[in-house]
This record gives structure tokens, sequence and C-alpha cells, in this order.
């Protein structure tokens, strides 16, 4: 235990020297200023809306209006196919039409994961479609995934799970190869395997530090950007295990490489692998399954359930449960790797 | 004390042996120089020992245990200097030793006084980063002491110092000798070797060729050469001859016969000849 003590003593020296501590709070910053200052409040998410309407609405609406509508590329011929257009496509909306009191009357059929600019703006544009005319009562929203529906956040602070999530999934990853990389480059791991160290001490010891350099960076940006809102425990939770698992991982690619350069190459693949996620937060819900399956996905929306979703915590266990699971596999893929590496040479 | 029995190693894993059915013993309180020209196999030997590298064949025993059955606990009794300066260098000298130091379930060394002893005590709280090569190959030596080993592998401990700094390394083998600790040292420096070394091992080619004492070597093979200056119009050439070359002693006589030099000393031969004798091969 003492041992242990040392040696996450050394890692704080060291990294602390090489700047790590800076790096990683500068990063954190800088992220906590996109959200602020340049991710606009409102941003317009290019999502497709797919129409249907019954054959009295041409009765209640201008015929030129009524051309526009039944003529858009996206019109389909009953409230069944736009629910399946929209299965298929997560990056849009269904408008089902129909008459109420004389008047057209407007359902709007969202996905769940839009936010209120999005919903309103879709409204807006349906209204203008209509030539403005007045509406039967008031819309109806239908949700097709209910309980993931995303309480009023501004669209720049709805961003915060990407940096939480590349943070924890990618900085271990890197910062931890090259530590150890460097080690073996310099020989000081020679120096360190023959004093009755054990080899999964040390690898302990480089976990333990990035876990708390992971921990720091989530709170500074979650701190200064969203405060206290949403679930902090969950959401350090998933932090921890994710950054547990990424620094395994960066181990077991450093246990099996040589040296730094011959680290950097997995490492870069890995890392964009990870990162792809981000792709179907800005198209929201562009998910293919490929997408789904990475751990990076599913630690997105746990992030994004723990810190805006009081209500339900259903994403948050499935993210847990993948994370937990990638602990184990790449905990012991590290030790087997670290028995293995450590030795030769 | 230290015993291999029919050690061999191949990093391929076929008949390519680096390291060729050595056997050796070294009792306590022995300076053991391990000694041969790049490549023979000596950092393959120690690094087997240290358990750097797998056991493939053979038999190791470090302070009565078997190597292959023993576990890291052994390193306690164990002290290793690399060649290689591999030090944290972000890291200053006392805290690198005081980090080694944390390693060890057994009482050891104050880092300071370490530092002092090897001439680095001015340095001790400077990061390593800023040290010299010397400083460092010093900080390496005396990181290899801080457990207060019953068993030490030095590697070159004494490369590129100055002289002065030289003698103080090498007081300090001679000292921890007399405390009975066990000392595998390997090197080039067949002057190293001679002075220090209670025994060597010449090593060549993945074998060794001979186990004795300097001086029963110098015994053996000594007093038999013959230094002669010649005058070479304004320059002095010095030259040695063998007395055990037939080719050495025919050249020599007609020297003699012909009264071309200027000099003549008979010599002890130096262990670097010696070892050229008995491997056919140069140390450098
Ligand atoms: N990691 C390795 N992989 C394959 N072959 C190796 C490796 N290390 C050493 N060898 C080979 O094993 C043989 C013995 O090398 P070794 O390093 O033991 O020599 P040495 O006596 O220590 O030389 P030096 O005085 O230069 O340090 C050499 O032929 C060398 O090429
Ligand atoms: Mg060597």
């Amino acid at each position: 235990m003492s041992r242990l003590i040392s040696l996450v003593k050394r890692e704080f020296k060291i990294t602390a020297r090489n700047h790590y501590l800076f790096i990683i709070l500068s990063i954190a910053l800088i992220l906590v200023a996109v959200i602020r200052f340049v991710v606009p409040a409102e941003m317009d998410f290019d999502t497709t809306l797919f129409l249907t309407s019954t054959s009295e609405v041409e009765t209640v609406l201008d015929s030129t209006n009524y051309q526009a509508i039944t003529e858009d590329s996206n019109y389909l011929q009953t409230r069944e196919e736009v629910i399946a257009a929209m299965l298929d496509n997560n990056n849009s909306m269904g408008v089902a039409l129909t008459v109420l009191n004389d008047k057209p009357h407007l359902e709007l059929i969202i996905q769940g994961f839009e936010n209120e600019q999005v919903i309103n703006l879709a409204i807006a544009s349906i209204q203008y479609y209509l030539g403005n005319i007045p509406l039967s009562n008031n819309y109806y929203i239908n949700t097709l995934h209910e309980g993931t529906s995303i309480a009023e956040i501004p669209a720049n602070l709805s961003v915060v799970p990407l940096p939480i999530m590349l943070e924890s999934a990618m900085m271990g990853l890197f910062l931890i190869a090259v530590m150890l990389t460097l080690e073996k480059d310099h020989r000081t791991i020679k120096a360190y395997v023959i004093t009755p160290g054990r080899v999964y001490e040390l690898l302990f010891a480089k976990v333990i530090t990035m876990l708390f350099y992971a921990f720091l960076s989530a709170s500074v940006i979650v701190g200064l950007t969203l405060g206290f809102r949403g679930n902090w425990l969950q959401m350090l939770i998933l932090v921890g295990t994710t950054s547990i698992w990424s620094s395994c991982l960066g181990l077991m690619i450093a246990n099996l490489c040589k040296s730094l350069t011959s680290a950097m190459m997995p490492l870069i693949i890995v890392s964009l692998v990870l990162a792809a996620p981000v792709m179907s937060y800005f198209a929201p819900m562009f998910a293919p399954s490929y997408l789904r399956m990475l751990p990076t996905y599913s630690l997105m929306l746990g992030l994004r359930e723990a810190l805006f979703i009081e209500s339900s915590s259903t994403l948050f266990y499935q993210a847990l449960n993948y994370s937990a699971l990638l602990v184990l596999v790449f905990g012991a893929g590290m030790m087997l790797s670290g028995r293995y590496a450590l030795k030769g040479s | 004390m230290i015993k291999v029995k029919n050690l061999s190693h191949s990093y391929t894993k076929d008949d390519n042996f680096a390291v060729k059915n050595i056997s050796f013993e070294v009792p306590k309180g022995e300076i053991f120089g391990f000694l041969g020209p790049s490549g023979a196999g000596k950092s393959t030997t120690q690094n087997i020992l240290i358990k750097l590298l797998p056991l493939q064949k053979g038999k190791v025993f470090i302070d009565n245990e078997n190597i292959a059955k023993t576990s890291k606990e052994l390193f306690n009794r164990v002290g290793v200097s690399f060649e290689h300066p591999n030090i944290y260098k972000k890291l200053t000298g006392v805290e690198n030793l005081e980090f080694h130091a944390s390693m060890y379930n057994v009482p050891t060394e104050d880092p300071l006084a370490l530092l002092e002893m090897v001439g680095l005590g001015q340095a001790a709280n400077q990061r390593a980063e800023g040290y010299s090569k010397g400083m460092l190959q010093r900080l390496v030596f005396a990181r290899s002491m801080i457990n207060k080993p019953r068993i030490w592998f030095l590697d070159e401990p004494t490369s590129g110092l100055d002289p002065g700094t030289a003698a103080i390394i090498k007081e300090i083998i001679q000292e921890k000798k007399r405390n009975g600790t066990t000392i595998f040292l390997t090197t080039h420096n067949m002057q190293i070797a001679d002075e220090l070394c209670d025994r060597v091992a010449f090593i060549n080619e993945g074998e060794i060729n001979l186990i004795d004492s300097p001086r029963n070597l110098k015994l053996q093979y000594g007093e038999k050469f013959v230094k002669i200056t010649q005058r070479d119009d304004a320059s002095v050439i010095e030259r040695r001859f063998s007395l055990l070359d037939k080719a050495d002693k025919a050249q020599l006589k007609e020297i003699i016969e012909r009264n071309e030099f200027e000099t003549m000393h008979s010599q002890e031969a130096t262990l670097e000849e010696i070892f050229i004798k008995v491997t056919g091969r140069r140390l450098t």
C-alpha cells in the first residue's frame, strides 16, 4: 500500500512537471469558453420534416398552399408512413394535418430528443407554410421515444456531455500511453522492474493518477457551464469508470508497442473510433447501429441523462453497465499485456 | 552468492545462442569480473540473472534462491547499476533516490548520504535533467546501493568518469566487498577488472573461455613479454613481443641479433593481452 502511494506521488510529480495539470486545465477552460461563447445558444439542426394530410384539409386551405404541401418532396400518404419514415431517419420530425372545427389542425410528431428551440422553429415554419391562417385550438405534440426529451436547455449548454465524454475517454488513453512509453523509451521501467515493486502496482498508480485528472477536468467543465445542475454523482461515476477503462486500454496499447512512435498510430485510430459518436450528437439522432455499439455513444447518452433529465436513469445505468464491463475487459487486457511486455528487452 | 549452471539463451528461440551453456559460481564477498568484447553476451547473462530476461535453459541461484521459483521479494537483497542512465529526469537526485527507496521492504540508506558519497551532494536538489552524463552515471550507481544489497550487479560503473571520481567509485566498491557484498561486475575495462576483481571470467561469443584470478592469470601468462624501443629517424617506436608466440620470438631474436633496439624490458602481460591470447579477440 505504501508503495502504491509512493508510486502515485511520483506520477503526480512527474506529470505536474511535464505540465499535464496545466495542459488539462487549459483544455478544460478552452472547452468551457467554446461552449459559453462560441456555440450559438440557438442552433439550427437541419432537420427533415415529413408531411401528410387528409384530403379534407384542401377545403380549409388556400389551394396554392395545399398544392405546395402535397407536392413537397417529403409528403407522404398516411400518418403511418410518416412515422415509419421518422423511425428510419432519426434526424426528422413529422407533421400530420387534419381538420378540426373547420380549421386546420396540426399534429407535430417528434423523436423526443429535440429541444424547445427546434420544436418552436418547426411549428413556426409549418404555420408559414400554411399561409399563417389560424389553426384549430392548439397544436398537438406526439413523441416517438418517450422519456428522453430534454428539458429546456440552451443549445450551447446542451453540448456539455461531449467534451466530458471526449476528455474522459481520450485524454486518459493518450496521456497514460505517453507516460508509459516514455518510461520504456527512457528505460526507467527497468529500474523499477528490479525492485520488489510489482508491475500491476505501477500500472494502477498511473490509472489512479489519470482518474484524478479526469475528475478534475470534468468538474471544471461542468462547474463552469452548468454549475450544480444535474446529477453530479452519476456524472462523476460515468467519468470515473470511463477514465479507468480508457487508461487500461491506453496502457494495453503501450504495453504492446515498443516505443512512443509505434504506439501513436493505434492510439490515433482508437481515438477516432471513440470520438465518432460526436457526429450523432450534432446531426441529432444520426445513429447507425455501428455508432450505437460504441461505448462512447452510450456514455454520451448516459451523461446527457445524468446532467439534463432528472426523471429517468435508464441510459445512465446502460452506460454504467457498459463501462463497468469494459473496466473488466481492458483491466484484464492491461494486466496480461503488462506481465508479458514489461519483462522483455 | 551467485550460482549459474549450464545457462543458455537464444533471443530467436533457436540454435542461435547469445549465451551458450555457461556455468560459474561467485561466493559471498567476492568481486567477480565478467569480461568480454561487445556482443559477447555479458548483458544477456546479467539480464537473465536479474530477471529482465526470461530463464530459458539452465539454473540460476541468487543468494541461495532459485530464480525460476523465487518471488519479487528477492530484489530486496539485490542492487543493479545500469550502464544506461535510466533516471527520472523530471525528479531531483534526492527524489529519484527517495522514490526508489520507497519501493523496498527493507531498511534503506539515507539518500543524501549516498549522494554525498558519490560527490553529488551539491546537486542533490537539482532536477536530473540538468545533470551531466557522469553525474547521471553516479546517480544510477548510488541508486543501486539504496537497499544495502547483498548481491550487487554493476555494469560499467566507471566508464566515462574522470580518474578522480572513478577512484572514489572503486573505493566504494571495495568497501562494500569488505562488508560481505557479492559483486558481479561487467566491463570492457581490463584495468578496472585487474584492480578490483578477485576473479574474472572471459566471455566471448556467448561462451566462457576461462575463469581465474587476475594474479593467477598473470603468473601463468605474465613475465613472458618483452618490450623494446626502436629509434626510427626522429621518432621512437615501442614494440612488444610475446615469448609464447613462435613468430614473435623469431622476430625478436632477429632484432636482438641485429642490435636494432634502444631499450629492452621484460614485461608483465596485461589482462587485455591475456584475453587476446585466450580468445583470439580484442576487447574493444
Ligand atoms: N534484444 C535482443 N534481441 C536479439 N538479439 C540480441 C538482443 N540483445 C542482444 N542480442 C544479441 O545477443 C548477443 C549478445 O549481446 P549482449 O548485449 O549480451 O552483449 P554484451 O556482451 O553485453 O555487449 P556490450 O559490451 O556491447 O554491451 C549479440 O549478438 C547481440 O546482437
Ligand atoms: Mg552489454
